[in-house]
């Protein structure tokens, strides 16, 4: 398999956190970036952990 | 070599994308142990503005939210991921968090303690960079 990858999605946020203990306000800019799915690993018997019922 | 989208392309990915976040979605800190499936109890949850696409700009490839409500009673625990959600917490975008720059101590996580406000004073998506 080819090792090219594509370029994953980004959330970009700057968040305040004030304490409530303190009052003290914390500021942080931040960055998300986009987690791939996790491959859903089938069962002996053809389930998988996305079955129901 | 690496694929180029063109800014029309990005756009159209990043509306996308939003859309499915419907007129009343949320911004969700959460621990460890979540996935998109299944992103967990969140720590904060803050309500983006009540608009299509979830309150985000549209046309270009970077979309901005618009004025984001703070959770003035959050959770206890260390921030690991985040969400967006729409209003029916189904999340539609899910991810690991980080400090954006090094100059901002992280060592030791965004640890939240119960009764803190969080409060998000920008918030962008860009779904494809270019």
């Amino acid at each position: 398999m080819s090792d090219v990858q594509g370029s994953p999605g980004e959330v970009r946020f700057t968040i305040q956190v004030t304490r409530k203990e303190t009052g003290k306000v914390e500021e942080y800019n931040m960055i998300g970036k986009v987690l791939p799915e996790q491959p859903v690993e089938e069962h002996d018997n053809g389930n998988n952990a996305l079955d129901h019922g | 070599m690496a694929i180029t989208h063109s800014t029309t392309a990005r756009a159209a990915a990043t509306d996308a994308v939003t859309n499915l976040l419907g007129s009343a979605a949320k911004l969700c800190f959460h621990a460890t142990g979540g996935s998109v499936a299944a992103p967990g109890a969140a720590l904060a949850t803050l309500p983006l503005t009540a608009a299509a696409n979830g309150g985000f700009s549209t046309g270009g490839a970077t979309a901005t939210a618009g004025a984001i409500t703070s959770d003035t009673n959050s959770g206890a625990g260390t921030v690991a991921n985040f969400s967006l959600q729409t209003t029916g917490s189904v999340a539609v975008i899910y991810g690991a968090v980080a400090a954006s720059g090094s100059d901002i101590n992280m060592s030791n996580g965004l640890v939240l303690t119960a009764g803190d406000t969080v409060s998000c004073s920008s918030l962008t998506y860009t779904a494809l960079s270019a």
